[in-house]
């Protein structure tokens, strides 16, 4: 697999989209820095953010079905999405 | 349920911790066996395709090895095994295996050590337990359990969507627990399903021969012909002179080629034989096998094995797999990741080590659970738990550190020199658990305080691993010229290995930081701390 520019945007709307999930959930949706980001671009309510995120995440499954072939992408988003998530638990709590 | 898991999660864990963490390392098994085996690094010449030139020359080096032998066994050169793998079974029924380099005609002999391929892949699917299949059982077990585990996790997990990402390091000792154990098996729970059903479903035939048998009607020739395409060509009795078999090895090149056309005129891409194994060489009923296990851009394996007769070019058999057989094909292929796509294998690294985490921080949940409890109460579950826990999760991770070293410091020329070196990974094991066991037991009568605990049972381990993953990786850099080399040269394989070490090393001495500082700030030296009574 080579990181292209299309690999780069599906993995960057994947984390967004994760993101945007996890800021709409009760434990981050006050979150000091996230929350007040996701606020200027006009994501201020939970539905909204939630609605966004999963649009996102549909996207970027996509386009890694469309890049990478319909079996490696969906695999390769499964994995991906298990990874990112674990990373952004991680840097949510430790900016809690 | 939260009954079935706690207790059934305690008894199985230490096998799910070792099929997870071997599993893991066998991602990059064959990076492994390079790092282990530095001879077989080879990247002379144009990777990874053999001209019929050199398939020529690698089949008569290979009958000049073991004239003798009847039964030739190639494994193609790929970008992870630059080298051809030769096996030859010795008319006494004995297997050696060689690498040779086909551009240099460079011969090394692959047995003086066992690497990822040989030790860390068996471990991980059957333990290393050969006798009775019990390895195999053993793991159907695990597996079976694995799954339960999963479902019932999910019943008892009520918020799994809310606390998705939910993660509170700075709460309590027990809360911070579960929301790690939560965490790694909750993102990973796709990831945890699919490798442990794939993994059940590899090895049905095993637990279930009579299943696959039925279907034939008892003929286990006719099932193995029919699901993969493996044909068994009696021999007819009548000897071929050694000109007749020296040409009919020189005539295989141009039988693989044929068969490579024909599998790529049928898919409409390049299609390239990885296997040939030659049966009955000296009999007039000699067979060729071409297989393909690995496809490219595929995730399926062994999507290709055609039989012919060796003297006459007969094709006696194309396999094509029946749609139920390519799809545990494809099942077979998500499970073993042998596919040509490294930032995916990169992904399976990290799943196998979240699924390590989800069994480690299950185990350390159940132990400050309940520490208080134990010690009032004066159980010594506690305790014994404690010392299976840094013995088989810990113990293996240091065991395979000192795998490593072994490999790095024994001589080439040692007799049995594989052997010796599972020897110091068991060795090693057995002193790790030996350990853990004295270390609580000593150390029982401490208050009930998590951190007292950490600081005599987690950080002495952790400290050893991380320093046998430094020993190791500093010892391939002296042996073999390490990074430097492996950039130099564009070998990716060793590279993959020394990072990983280095990666290792890092997170070692991180959680070394963290236990050293939490257990030396909040409380005091062991000696100072009160018995309870």
């Amino acid at each position: 697999m080579q990181l292209n520019l299309q690999l780069a945007l599906a993995f960057s709307l994947l984390f967004f989209g994760l993101l945007l999930i996890a800021l709409s959930q009760q434990a981050h949706c006050h979150h000091h820095r996230w929350a007040g980001r996701c606020n200027s671009i006009g994501l201020k309510s939970v539905g909204a953010r939630r609605t966004t995120g999963i649009v996102a995440l549909l996207l970027s499954a996509t386009a890694m079905a469309a890049i990478e072939g319909l079996a490696f992408g969906l695999v390769l988003w499964v994995m991906a999405a298990a990874m990112l998530a674990a990373v952004l638990a991680w840097v949510l709590a430790l900016s809690r | 349920m939260a009954w079935f898991h706690t207790w059934f999660g305690l008894f199985v864990g230490f096998l799910l911790f070792a099929v997870f963490w071997m599993g893991t390392l066998t991602v990059f098994d064959k990076e492994f066996d390079r790092w282990m085996h530095p001879e077989s690094r080879s990247i002379a010449g144009e990777c990874c395709i053999l001209s019929p030139n050199q398939l020529e020359t690698v089949l008569l080096k290979a009958h000049e090895l073991a004239p003798g032998s009847d039964n030739i066994r190639l494994r193609l050169p790929t970008e992870r095994t630059p080298m051809t793998l030769i096996r030859i079974v010795e008319p006494d029924r004995t297997l050696k295996t060689y690498f040779i380099d086909p551009d240099t005609g460079k011969v090394v002999s692959n047995e003086h050590t066992l690497g990822g391929s040989g030790f860390f892949f068996p471990f991980h699917y059957k333990f290393n337990i050969a006798w009775n299949n019990v390895g195999y059982f053993l793991l159907g077990i695990a597996g079976l359990a694995m799954m339960a585990l999963l479902i019932s996790g999910i019943v008892i997990h009520r918020k799994l969507l809310a606390e998705f990402f939910l993660f509170r390091p700075n709460k309590h000792t027990v809360r911070s627990l579960l929301d790690l154990h939560n965490l790694s098996s909750v993102v990973a729970l796709p990831f945890h399903f699919l490798i442990t059903f794939t993994g059940l479903l590899i090895f049905f035939s095993i637990y279930f021969p009579w299943a696959t048998l039925a279907a034939f009607d008892g003929d286990k020739a006719a099932s193995q012909k029919a699901m993969s395409g493996f044909v068994n060509m009696p021999p007819s009795g009548f000897v071929e002179d050694a000109e007749q078999q020296l040409a009919a090895l020189k005539s295989v090149p141009a039988l693989v080629q044929a068969r490579e056309m024909a599998w790529s005129q049928a898919l409409g891409e390049t299609a390239r034989a990885d296997s040939i194994n030659i049966r009955n060489l000296g009999d007039s009923n000699a067979t060729l096998e071409i297989r393909r296990v690995f496809p490219e851009r595929s995730i399926s394996m062994s999507t290709h094995a055609d039989t012919m007769l060796l003297h006459t070019g007969e094709l006696l058999h194309a396999h094509a797999p029946k749609p139920i057989k390519g799809f545990t094909h494809w099942i077979n292929g998500l499970h073993f990741i042998q596919f040509d796509h490294t930032a995916l294998r990169v992904l399976y690294v990290v799943g196998g080590l979240l699924g390590c985490i989800m069994i480690h921080t299950g185990f350390l949940f159940w132990l400050e659970s309940r520490r208080i409890q134990h010690h009032k109460k004066k159980l010594p579950g506690f305790t014994v738990v404690q010392a299976l826990t840094v013995g088989g999760t810990l113990g293996m991770m240091i065991a395979t550190a000192a795998y490593l070293v072994a490999n790095q410091l024994l001589p080439n020329h040692i007799e049995s020199r594989a052997t010796v070196e599972t020897w110091a990974f068991y060795g090693v094991w057995v002193l790790s658990i030996v350990w853990a066991f004295v270390s609580a037991f000593r150390y029982k009568h401490l208050q009930n305080q998590a951190e007292s605990h950490y600081s005599s049972q987690w950080l002495p381990p952790t400290v050893v691993f991380t320093a046998l993953c430094a020993l190791a990786w500093l010892l391939n850099q002296i042996n073999t010229g390490g990074l430097v080399q492996a950039m130099a040269q564009g070998d990716m394989n060793s590279l993959a290995i020394d990072i990983g070490l280095m990666l290792m090393v890092a997170s070692g001495v991180f959680t070394a930081h963290k236990l050293s500082v939490s257990a030396t700030a909040k409380y005091a030296k062991p000696s100072e701390i009160g018995q309870c009574n």
